[in-house]
């Protein structure tokens, strides 16, 4: 399947702004099932743009603004095709087996077994576990889908409850959040089991003439685990599923925090920037579907 | 010059107390003059100990005439003192020096090697020589660092190596600082200073020089200009006046004819970092920075760090501009690294470590962990993530509540504590501050804080930081909470 996908990031500022750096991680991934045929980031006004990988091989752009602007439009542009997953059987290996072998897992996959910024292992967070702890009978992958549907039937999914800095005891108190705070949440439960787990931030393409539940999402979040036999594999929290071919990967990293899609600093005499941010996932063939809008708040003023 | 007390010493007198167990800098166990040191035991010990306080008076006067002070965290007002200075310099003879100095290089260019490695093809790691889980885990390792490639290849331009002396004589490394390691400016300001004091006995001693560091410093920063431009513009980026070590940046920056500039005089454009003048702006190519990596770029960072430049990093990977120390050095200097350092020096050189360290134990290992805990008050144990003695616990001379206090801490977070057995300092006969009693001197606990520029070439400065720890018996020689400092002398024969 192939999309067009076509994201733009729109700063107003009330009083000028200037000395505007930001990094943005808009560029989808190349993966075993997905290509980026096309990538193209445009700026206006006129920016210095830098492009290298971070540490988890994400895309990053860097853009330069120094003269004094009202607007900044940040364009991303890209072209992907995103093959089908394809069906795995990962290994049956119950809990007793799998954490005899944790030590040599440990230093591998440090980064995706460990708290991170957004899930750290807070006395909320291993009490959770607790309730929810796998047997040792219990399989790696059996315990990651109950997880996955677990968390979903526990928490509702609701906008204004958490925010973009949230950690995983915000979702905790809160009782409901978004795409994200599910996705820290499961990330913690895997990795308290010891199950690397990591984050992903990426589009969810609609599914043609049905109307999304989360339609006000401009960007998804899910999470890959590392199953025994298959290797990293996709679910996605907020549907209580595995990933489809409508799940369109931009970057990995331990959390939210390692993966934004965009964060900068910038200076201005006013008190105010606006963000805007619109998304129009096209199939190929298909037409033109209505633009997702939301509208954050994601730069840092100086 | 007395030259027959030069070539025929005497033994100090009975009233200089040479502890057994100890090494005496100074003295050997008959009581004579090590090698080296006779001249100054002769001129300045035996002829004439009364004048010792006075030579420290007009030293104190001078300091505080030249301002070199330090700010001491922690303290509400009169954060400015003077470093006390003591009269009696230590001397390390030629061959001694030889081997420290071969000792230091090769660490230096080992822990470059790692650092280079670990943000590179992480060979170290794949191999298991070192933990991935350790690196990876410690806080002061740089994601941000990942990729980056400095002009060649070095990340660290100037490390401070603190070095204790045990009682068998031996130079072992006790940490080191390869972030923003300060001190080289008491350096050069004790030899001023001592050389005011006492012209002759510097001139007839052979005294090695340290007055050519700064140019040797500005030389190794030229030198990681992009592109090799052959005239970069180099600045020294401090944090501010508040910072301890604010008048060596001040001294430094004006000894090397650079600008001193703070995070808002520069700005990023383009990817390139400017700094801002009463014509314009300027490129900068190198910045020696002296301001931690968390606060160097709000953008990938502290987003509420006033004190860095916005846009630095990219600034760096885009190739326009160089800092020194480079990004994430500090995952060398980790005490919790401490520990495999010698490894790192055999696979990275293939040699063996020509500098021993002191034997270091790692918590998280349970094991080792029971062996320290059993005897705790027999080790010294350090946070694996905090640098100027702060936090520091001596076992034989904590109280029961603080060595319970740190038990707790260690079994609450292994991870972020180390234990190394006691090492006895050596002493140095040393300026007492009331002279009732014994003598006008006696012996106190010093370290050596050699400094070591890496660059095309490797310079060693000769000598390095003395630090005394000037109350009797005490071990912690760190100039906020307590030390002095003496002028080093490394002999040209």
């Amino acid at each position: 399947m192939i999309y067009r996908i076509r994201h733009t990031t729109h700063f107003i500022y009330d009083k000028p702004a200037y000395e505007s750096h930001n990094e943005v991680r808009v560029a989808p991934r190349t993966s075993p099932n997905q290509r980026c045929l096309s990538f193209d980031l445009e700026v206006t006004p006129k920016a210095a743009v830098l492009a290298y990988d971070d540490s988890f091989k994400n895309r990053v752009h860097a853009i330069s603004v120094h003269p004094p602007h009202d607007e900044l439009t940040i364009v991303a542009t890209s072209v992907v095709e995103r093959l089908a997953p394809r069906p795995s059987t990962p290994l049956r290996v119950p809990f007793g087996e799998f954490l005899a072998e944790d030590a040599a897992r440990s230093a591998e996959h440090f980064e995706f077994l460990h708290p991170s910024k957004f899930v750290p292992f807070s006395e909320r967070l291993r009490k959770f576990f607790w309730s929810a702890r796998p047997a040792p009978t219990e399989t790696v992958v059996e315990y990651t889908m109950r997880i996955v549907r677990y968390v979903r039937d526990q928490f509702e999914y609701e906008k204004d409850k958490t925010h973009v800095h949230s950690g995983v005891d915000d979702i905790l108190s809160a009782g409901g959040g978004v795409c994200q705070d599910f996705a820290h949440l499961t990330i913690g439960l895997l990795r308290l089991a010891g199950v690397p787990a990591r984050y992903v931030s990426g589009y969810l393409a609609p599914r043609a003439g049905v109307a999304s539940d989360y339609a006000d999402q401009a960007s998804h979040a899910w999470i890959e685990v590392l199953l025994p036999g298959t290797g990293w594999t996709g679910f996605d929290p907020t549907l209580r599923s595995r990933t489809t071919d409508h799940h369109i990967r931009i970057a990995i990293g331990r959390d939210y925090s390692d993966v934004p899609p965009l964060r900068g600093v910038y200076r201005s005499a006013g008190s105010n920037g606006e963000m805007q941010v619109e998304l129009s996932i096209q199939r190929e063939g298909e037409p033109e579907p209505e633009v997702l809008r939301a509208q954050m708040q994601n730069q840092s003023q100086q | 010059m007395n030259a027959q007390a030069v070539s025929n010493p005497v033994p100090i007198s009975d009233a200089y107390r040479i502890a057994s167990g100890l090494f005496d800098e100074m003295f050997d166990l008959e009581r004579r003059p090590r090698p080296g040191c006779a001249r100054v035991v002769a001129d300045l010990l035996v002829r004439e100990p009364d004048r010792l306080a006075e030579l420290r008076t007009r030293a104190d006067g001078m300091f505080l005439r030249m301002g070199v002070t330090f700010n001491v965290y922690g303290m509400e007002e009169g954060s400015e003192k003077i470093f006390p200075f003591d009269p009696i310099p230590r001397v390390i003879d030629a061959a001694t020096w030889a081997n420290l100095e071969a000792g230091l290089t090769q660490r230096v260019r080992a822990l470059n090697a790692f650092i280079q490695d670990v943000y590179g093809a992480g060979e170290i790691l794949k191999d298991g020589v070192v933990p991935r889980d350790l690196v990876l885990g410690c806080p002061q390792y740089l994601r941000a660092a990942v990729g980056l490639t400095p002009p060649h290849g070095t990340f660290v331009t100037v490390a401070g190596i603190d070095l204790v002396r045990g009682a068998d004589g031996r130079f072992y490394v006790l940490e080191d600082n390869v972030r923003t390691p300060s001190g080289v400016s008491y350096v050069i300001q004790n030899r001023v200073v001592m050389t005011r004091l006492l012209p002759d006995l510097v001139r007839a001693s052979g005294v090695r020089s340290v007055e050519n560091y700064p140019a040797d410093l500005l030389e190794s920063l030229c030198e990681l200009a992009p592109g090799g431009k052959s005239r970069p513009k180099v600045a020294l980026l401090t944090p501010g006046i508040y910072n301890s070590a604010f008048f060596e940046h001040v001294f430094l920056s004006h000894q090397m004819g650079i600008d001193l500039v703070e995070g808002h005089d520069l700005v990023c454009v383009d990817h390139k970092v400017f700094m801002k003048t009463v014509h314009g702006l300027q490129q900068v190519d190198v910045l020696y920075r002296r301001i931690d990596d968390d606060f160097l770029d709000p953008v990938v960072f502290r987003p509420d760090s006033l004190l860095g430049v916005a846009g630095i990093t990219a600034a760096i990977r885009a190739g326009n501009v160089s800092v020194a120390n480079g990004f994430g050095t500090g995952i060398a200097d980790d005490k919790a690294i401490f520990a495999y350092t010698p490894a790192i020096v055999r696979y990275y050189l293939n040699e063996e470590p020509l500098l021993p360290i002191v034997e270091t134990h790692i918590l998280s290992d349970p094991d080792v962990r029971r062996m320290v805990l059993r005897d705790l008050d027999r080790y010294v144990v350090k946070p694996t993530n905090a640098s100027g003695g702060y936090g520091v616990i001596i076992g034989p001379k904590a109280t029961y509540r603080e060595l319970i206090e740190a038990r707790e801490a260690i079994e609450r977070e292994p991870n972020h504590f180390i234990a190394q057995p006691v090492v006895q300092l050596s002493v140095h006969p040393t300026l007492l501050g009331d002279t009732n009693g014994a003598g006008p001197f006696a012996p106190r606990h010093v370290d050596l804080r050699p400094f070591v520029l890496l660059g095309k070439k490797t310079r060693v400065l000769p000598g390095g930081l003395t630090r005394v720890a000037l109350r009797e018996g005490s071990l912690i020689v760190n100039s906020s909470q307590g030390g002095g400092s003496k002028d080093t002398w490394v002999l040209e024969r």
